[in-house]
């Protein structure tokens, strides 16, 4: 007797464990435990029954048994407030019924218990039909078991309540037929896990290659031409292709201001605010609508997502308080979005979002992790086109400031004309990104020398060229032996109004006869000339009134006449000299530069701008240099 | 969706303002010539660093003051000069402008004109303002459009400030950094 009701519930069980042990063995899925807890409680529930022979072990341990289905199906759809009220009826009765067994209060029949798990298979049969692919993760599992899950309970519920659990017929033959329905199921479950595994490895394998086909047009777009806003686009429209979107968006941080602006879409992407009636209208103002609308940081969900760095999927819109504006049914509507950051070593560059439109239509979590590697990738690509572009630009600068201070370079005289009882020295250090500066000596004669000083309004390239103008004119006409005044005078009708863009310039020229110790000084408004006599250990200033280059092209410059002595010095220089300033914002001013040459006047004058260029370099420091810094020195030996 | 920020901007007149302060700066002095207002502008400007973009428009701003101080403050008098101060970073620019004139005696009345200006402009009144198209006084001329300070007040955000006696003013412009992305915290 025993052996025939007891040995074949045992020996299903033990296959039933056989199965569940293999299963683990390959699947580490924590869920498959629910089914050993199943094992577990109808091998306790079997032995228990032998020795007491309660049917009412029977009944709670079904009631044990549907809860544990229970536990698994809410698994995938999240709790539900039944299942509380399920739980509490449930132990109430049971625990009235084991005190009613024991102490007989009301006798109450087996068969009431057997209504109650009938009715506990009619509240899971509710639960499982309630499932649909709307409100759970693996819906198409659940569906696949859910009928022999019923059919199988009701039948042996049905049939226990019309015979009684003592028949022996059926503890032998019915219950380990009906325990057969759990090897079903964890069949089945094993079934639904490893076509999961298939699939998520199909995934990662069609997620790669969408990157790789990502790369490559990004390759392919970037050997044209680098431009930002193309690579976008491609990135949006790849993200929307590839995850079977219908539209997407990019929005970028503002480079000054704290918010996002819409660079990117694809498709037909609603704002996802409230936008007037007259923008609804037509999908193109719509569109216009939003890429011309900046997001603040931290408002609406694009915003929010920009503020937290942390993305957003909803799966179905509907009732979501943030986007109440696009579930209804118009333009704006949206059923499912995914936002995620653009993220790069913990900055924001911005975020990449792609939305369903279609009703009943809505992303997965995969999609989710889809878009995720996407966008980690996308923000890589973009940091470094960002950092490329930071680099041309400064490139580009350089490259004008290069050529600048390389034509002024050449322009300079590369040696200086012997003439006896003079000696000639010349300081030039041009500041880079300025190049404004420009000197020139011409042995005019045996006996006479040329000293031309010019510093040029603006800079680089123009004023490189206003430089090579000048250069021109001048050295053209100082052959023709002019007076200096006339000199200038051309110069300046020759740069005047010659070309449509403003070019000035401040400049003299002065000519030195060593056998009549005659200068003769012109001056287009550049700084005065400074004459150290030697014999009266003082400084005079000369200079003569006129325009800068550049102003008035009938401007007719003037000219000064002196003599000078042996051992005075002449000196022309541009402003960048005594605006040399030192660390602290301090100007070297006109007065330490008459002090150097006061105090080395007994040395030649190499010695001199030697000494000139020490203070500078002494008084400076590491201070960045503003300005060109030039001087010619001439001395009378 | 950004609010637009109300505060209406004025001309102070304040002389300890620090935007007084001339350490650090370059200076150059130039006769009242109208001619050489430009060549005057590029020899300051030129001292900007290549960063600054919009060099443009700060070049424009900067002729203003110039213009302003020649003919307004010293009425084109070639006796009397201009004192400029001026410096330049990738993030500023900073300027002082002094004449040898009167100073500028209505600055109140601008203010005012201004306060009303954009007062018709908050409440979208443009029959009212219409009335404050320009501010023009008795020694404005046809060049004067009379609108070159309300174009200043928006483009000096670091301040407008005159001395007390009205005759020099120093400006200040604070350039934004640009920046990539967003540090998250």
């Amino acid at each position: 007797m025993l052996f025939t009701t007891v040995l074949p519930k045992l020996f299903v069980e033990l296959f039933l464990l056989f199965l569940y042990i293999i299963a683990r063995k390959t699947r580490k899925e924590r869920v498959l435990t629910f089914f050993l807890y199943i094992i577990l409680l109808l091998v306790s529930r079997d032995i228990l029954f032998a020795i007491f022979k309660i049917p009412l072990i029977f009944s709670f341990s079904d009631f044990l048994v549907i809860l544990i289905y229970l536990f698994w199906i809410r698994n995938y759809t999240g709790r539900r407030r039944g299942d509380f009220i399920f739980i509490i009826f449930n132990l109430a009765i049971f625990t009235f019924g084991f005190l009613d067994s024991f102490l007989s209060i009301l006798n109450l029949g087996q068969y009431v218990f057997n209504l109650v798990i009938i009715a506990d298979i009619i509240y899971m049969s509710l639960v499982l039909g309630l499932v649909s692919e709307y409100n759970t993760e693996d819906f198409e599992m659940i569906a696949s078991t859910r009928y022999v899950l019923i059919t199988a309970f009701s039948i042996f519920n049905v049939i226990a309540l019309l015979y009684g659990y003592d028949n022996e017929a059926i503890q032998s033959i019915i219950v380990p037929l009906f325990y057969f329905t759990h090897a079903y199921i964890l069949y089945r479950y094993i079934r639904f896990f490893d076509l999961q595994r298939e699939e998520t490895i199909n995934f990662l394998q069609s997620n790669l290659e969408s990157m790789f086909d990502f790369m490559k047009n990004f390759g392919n777009a970037i050997t044209n031409r680098i431009d930002l806003d193309t690579v976008l686009e491609l990135i949006v429209t790849s993200a929307v292709k590839n995850i079977g979107a219908d539209a997407g968006t990019i929005l970028m941080v503002d480079e000054f201001e704290d918010r996002l602006n819409v660079k990117a879409t694809y498709g037909l992407f609603p704002p996802l605010y409230n936008v007037p009636e007259v923008v609804k209208v037509k999908a193109s103002s719509l569109k216009r609508h939003f890429r011309e609308t900046p997001i603040p940081l931290g408002e609406t969900l694009l915003g929010k997502v920009a503020g937290s760095g942390e993305p957003v999927f909803i799966r179905n819109t509907s009732g979501v308080e943030e986007l109440k504006n696009n579930t209804r049914n118009d333009i704006l509507f949206v059923s499912s979005i995914i936002i995620v950051p653009l993220l790069v070593s913990g900055r924001i560059l911005g975020v990449l979002s792609t939305v369903k439109r279609i009703e009943n239509q809505f992303f997965s979590e995969r999609d989710l992790e889809h878009l995720k590697t996407f966008a980690d990738a996308a923000s890589v690509t973009i940091d470094n086109l960002y950092t490329y572009m930071e680099v041309l630009e400064k490139r580009e600068i350089e490259k004008e400031v290069d050529t600048a201070a390389e034509i002024q370079k050449k322009l300079l005289p590369s040696g200086f004309p012997e003439i006896p009882q003079i000696s000639l020295a010349a300081l030039n250090q041009p500041a880079k990104g300025v190049s404004g500066d420009y000197y020139d000596i011409f042995k005019l004669n045996d006996n006479e020398v040329g000293l031309f000083i010019c510093d040029v309004a603006g800079k680089g390239v123009p004023a490189a060229l206003v430089m090579v103008m000048i250069r021109t004119i001048l050295r053209l006409i100082v052959a023709s032996h002019q007076e200096p005044s006339t000199i200038v005078t051309w110069i300046n009708r020759g740069i005047t109004g010659s070309i449509s863009i403003d070019h000035f310039a401040t400049l003299s020229f002065l000519t030195y006869n060593r056998k009549n110790h005659e200068v003769v000084y012109s001056n287009a408004a550049h700084m005065p000339l400074l004459v150290f006599k030697k014999n009266e250990e003082k400084f005079v200033q000369v200079d003569t009134p006129g325009l800068p280059i550049g102003v008035d092209k009938n401007t007719i410059y003037s000219q000064k006449r002196f003599m000078l002595e042996e051992g005075d010095f002449i000196i022309m220089y541009t402003d960048g000299i005594v605006e040399t300033m030192d660390e602290m914002g301090n100007q070297f001013t006109l007065n330490a530069l008459l002090d150097v040459i006061k105090k080395n006047s007994s040395f030649g004058a190499s010695e001199v701008v030697k000494k000139i260029r020490d203070e500078l370099s002494d008084f400076s420091k590491r201070a960045k240099q503003h300005d060109d810094q030039t001087l010619l020195l001439m001395k009378v030996e | 969706m950004a609010e637009e920020k109300s505060e209406i901007k004025e001309i102070r007149v304040d002389e300890a303002s620090p935007l007084f302060d001339k350490k650090g700066m370059f200076h150059k002095r130039f006769k009242s010539d109208f001619r050489q207002i430009r060549y005057f502008t590029l020899l300051i400007v030129q001292k900007a660093p290549p960063e600054i973009k919009e060099i443009n428009l700060l070049e424009q701003q900067i002729s203003e003051i110039i213009k302003n101080a020649v003919k307004h403050g010293n009425h084109n008098d070639p006796k009397k000069h201009v004192d400029v101060w001026y410096s330049f970073s990738e993030t500023h620019a900073r300027l002082i402008v002094q004449d040898e004139g009167e100073g500028f005696k209505r600055l109140e009345e601008w203010n005012e004109f201004n306060k009303k200006r954009n007062e018709c402009f908050k409440n979208q009144n443009f029959e009212e303002m219409a009335k404050y198209v320009s501010f023009l006084t008795e020694d404005s001329d046809e060049n004067d459009s009379g609108n070159a300070l309300f174009a200043a007040v928006e483009y000096w955000n670091g301040g407008i400030v005159f001395n007390k006696k009205k005759n020099c003013v120093a400006v200040a412009k604070y350039f934004p950094v640009k920046r990539r992305g967003l540090k998250l915290e």
